[in-house]
């Protein structure tokens, strides 16, 4: 259980803090609603270039990074289709620092030509060194426009090229910031030994005057259904021959939603999951075979990945691969195997709430999907989930039709091992 | 009242630290237990840990597949019993083997400890080593060993603990593909038998913790002597670093290239251990880092760099490491010597020296942050030998450090000129 209170600004900043005496360190976590599902399909990889540029100063600030070091803190951020989310841990005695730092930033930023021209580089290694100086790094490059072709999940969060990131321009930055970096459109969480009224007084000193944006109202372009099988096959200079296969399912915070991550969890969490069990341990068919799922606020995708064992064609994997799929369409699931995920989840959950800033960034996500409490109600979302849900939920994902699948093949010589 | 949001809010330096006590206690055996009651959790971890990592084994890969293969059958349960039982319990059991030790962790709800340590003292006891899953683990590894091979970084790595500690030194060891194929059922058996061991082990509980608990490990773990009763013997071996400085590694159609520049160096038990730490994260161990603000944020070679000092049990090393757009590797390199030779000549100013102590003492706060993350701090004291007060004195020594120990530290350890280099990639 976590506890929470929540307040909203007059300016309509979302504020919750968490109790947890246990710990010296406040976790201070602030999530802005805008991802690279935002951004327009010419300037893409945006959401996250901005998220380099938050630390480059703000107006009163020029430097994000020392006087938070000096404090004692560390932070980070991470962009994903959907949000962008800054977090700092501090000790407890300088946790106005990180109120002072955020705020600035929310306020005004700095946006200074250098910190531009430089962060453009380093977004361009960063977009090197994670997906094509990586083997299998461009997967997801391949894979998401595969399986959408109208909503902006298509592309990825680095963006869809290097070129827009490269031609990222001064007035396109501030015009994002403007729409995007609003009090009324972030939600902040404080978690730690902390008292409600102490961090409610500190957000109205810091925050109360930022004013607040236009309310955005942005409708995205939906996938539409997907009628017939996609296949994309390519080669690479990979060692090893690699097994994508996709198929839509329902947005995060759905009922459905949860029950799709059970299935994936019988099917992929854990040494006595379906498929590490039968497909790598008994048969090996694979050695490495991944079931889950992408977890998106719009409809998102479930995902298997999988090597084949050596000797092993990928077109045999694929179909062995798929008569387990089809396993799980025609069989029920026995109480057992479904009450063995449900423990191994409720167990998950409760070691991931020892951690402070986890439980914060958990608030600032489900609150942005519209309840923070849904952290607290998940448990009871999964214990009521049936065998027979689970069978239909099975049903309605794999349909052969719905499926994009990836042939990645290696164009090495077998013996090129050293 | 307007804001003032020029001027920084007062802050205040850690300088105390108060750590949960540890329990001391033996089991009825003697396996030495360390134990320490926090959290909110009711949930437990307890550390096995064995003399039985690299630094044991007569031949490569046999300290890590005993290590893997505990899981895949013992005397009362097949593989995939262990494996449905202990998902059922909601249990995670992580296997690490390192340079040094081999440490069985398990994370455990604390109403089902009992039933998890009967699954886990059968692995750890009695393990079959049965030859089709060792066969099924061997062309798994394989894969993966070609895979990581592939990336220059995992390349660099492999190639720099060879040229810091020699290439048959525990420390500099790494496993060929034919080693793969060496690996035997009975060798495992054997290696077990020896180094997992009731006379080989101790213990650390962290989580929730009360005097049940203690009795179940006693229970499992405690009643008699199990394994070879002969203690092992911590065999001594030397580390020689290569004498030729400079390495490349051609590798074609790369983007980026990996750098390594680097040095043996003193561990936790030197007296300059505490001041080299504190110049090192100076240098390189923190996002405003001389190395990060150079070489990223002003230069943008690269999405990140890093050093700082690994201080394993034997022997200890000095790192600075990156991935460079290839086009750019001598630039960075340069920048690299650049930055170490400021460090030595240069004295720091006392607001980047105060900046560095404070963050240094955040992190440490950040470390005890949570049960599980103080049961390692706690750990790693005892593993390394540690006076109880270590990290007191660690944060005491720190905050002495002045400008001129900057630099009779800087030039002592971290001189450009004695550094080994390695790139690998394009040069």
């Amino acid at each position: 259980m976590i506890n929470y209170k929540k307040f909203t600004l007059s300016n309509g900043l979302t504020l919750l803090v968490h109790k947890d005496d246990s710990t010296p360190i406040v976790a201070v976590n602030i999530l802005y609603k805008v991802g690279s599902r935002n951004e327009s399909p010419d300037k893409t990889g945006f959401a996250h270039l901005f998220e380099h540029l938050m630390f480059g100063g703000s107006v009163n600030i020029p430097s994000y990074d020392q006087p938070l070091e000096k404090a004692g803190g560390e932070n980070n951020a991470f962009t994903n289709s959907d949000i962008t989310n800054y977090y700092i841990s501090l000790p407890k005695e300088n946790l106005e620092t990180a109120f002072w730092l955020e705020s600035d930033r929310m306020l005004n930023l700095g946006f200074s030509e250098k910190s531009l021209e430089v962060q453009r580089q380093v977004v361009v290694e960063e977009f090197k060194q994670s997906y094509l100086n990586q083997p299998y790094g461009d997967v997801w490059m391949l894979l998401k426009p595969l399986a959408y072709k109208h909503h902006p999940y298509l592309w990825n969060t680095i963006g869809k090229e290097i070129k827009h990131i490269e031609d990222a321009r001064m007035e396109d930055v501030k015009a994002f910031y403007k729409k995007h970096y609003n009090p009324n459109n972030a939600i902040l969480v404080v978690a730690g030994n902390v008292e409600d009224n102490e961090i409610l007084t500190l957000t109205e000193k810091w925050f109360g005057e930022i004013p607040s944006g236009n309310s955005i109202i942005e409708i995205l372009e939906q996938e539409p259904e997907q009628t017939e099988a996609r296949f994309q096959e390519v080669f690479r200079d990979v060692p090893v021959d690699s097994l994508y296969k996709v198929y839509p399912m329902a947005a995060h915070g759905d009922k459905d939603y949860y029950t799709a991550d059970l299935l994936s969890d019988i099917l992929s969490n854990g040494n006595s999951s379906r498929l590490y069990r039968k497909l790598i341990k008994e048969e090996g068919v694979f050695s490495e075979l991944d079931a889950y799922i992408t977890g998106d606020f719009d409809p998102g995708l479930f995902v298997f990945s999988g090597k084949p064992a050596d000797g092993v064609s990928l077109e045999e994997a694929d179909e062995r691969l798929l008569k387990e799929i089809e396993l799980i369409k025609n069989e029920l699931i026995s109480e057992f195997e479904l009450q063995k995920v449900k423990n191994k989840l409720e167990a998950s959950h409760i070691f991931g709430e020892t951690s402070i800033l986890n439980n914060a960034i958990n608030l600032a996500i489900a609150e942005s999907l519209g309840d923070a409490n849904t952290v607290n109600l998940e448990k009871e979302i999964y214990a009521k989930i049936s065998a027979d849900e689970i069978q239909q939920i099975a049903q309605r994902i794999f349909q052969s039709k719905k499926s994009s699948t990836l042939y990645y093949r290696s164009n090495q010589e077998k013996d090129a091992t050293k | 009242m307007q804001l003032n949001r020029i001027s920084p809010p007062q802050i205040q330096t850690v300088k105390e630290i108060a750590l949960p006590v540890t329990n001391k206690s033996n089991l009825s055996n003697g396996i030495p237990v360390f134990s320490i009651n926090v959290g909110a959790q009711e949930v437990v971890k307890i550390q096995l840990v064995f003399k039985a990592g690299i630094w044991f084994q007569s031949q490569a890969l046999e300290a890590l597949f005993t290590g893997q293969m505990l899981e895949e059958g013992s005397q009362n349960f097949t593989a995939s019993e262990i494996a449905e039982k202990l998902d059922d319990y909601g249990a995670f059991v992580h296997k690490k083997v390192n340079r040094d030790n081999a440490c069985i962790d398990i994370y455990c709800l604390s109403k089902h400890l009992e039933s998890v340590l009967t699954v886990v003292a059968d692995i750890l006891k009695n393990p079959l080593f049965g030859q089709s899953e060792l066969n099924r683990l061997r062309e798994q590894e394989i894969q993966s060993f070609i895979v990581r091979h592939q990336k220059v970084k995992h390349i660099a790595q492999k190639q720099f603990s060879a040229l810091l500690f020699g290439d048959q030194h525990p420390y500099g060891v790494s496993a060929k593909i034919e080693d793969y194929d060496a690996i035997t059922s009975p060798i495992l058996k054997r290696f077990h038998q020896k180094h997992y061991s009731s006379s080989n082990c101790r213990i650390f509980i962290s989580g929730k913790v009360n005097e049940s608990t203690l009795k179940l490990v006693n229970q499992f773990f405690g009643q008699e002597q199990w394994g070879e009763s002969k203690t092992v013997q911590v065999p001594s071996i030397i580390a020689t670093s290569s004498t030729e400085l400079k390495h490349y590694v051609p590798k074609e159609n790369v983007l980026q290239s990996a750098i390594r520049i680097g040095s043996r160096t003193i561990g936790r038990k030197h007296p300059d251990y505490f001041a080299l730490s504190l110049v090192t994260t100076l240098f390189g161990g923190y996002f405003g880092s001389r190395l990060m603000s150079n070489i990223r944020e002003d230069k943008g070679y690269t999405y990140g760099i890093y050093a700082g000092v690994s201080s394993h049990i034997h022997d200890s090393s000095f790192t600075i490491s990156s991935e460079v757009g290839a086009d750019v590797s001598q630039k960075a390199l340069n920048e690299i010597r650049i930055e170490l030779k400021r460090l030595r000549t240069e004295k720091v100013k006392d607001e980047e020296l105060n900046l560095v102590k404070n963050y240094m003492s955040g992190t440490f706060l950040r470390s005890l942050n949570g049960p599980f993350a103080l049961g390692e701090v706690i750990k790693s004291l005892y593993e390394h030998n540690l006076p109880e007060d270590f990290y007191q004195q660690y944060l005491n020594m720190i905050h002495k450090v002045n400008p001129e120990d900057v630099l009779k530290i800087a030039n002592q350890y971290l001189h450009e000129d004695k550094m080994i280099e390695l790139v690998v990639g394009k040069k």
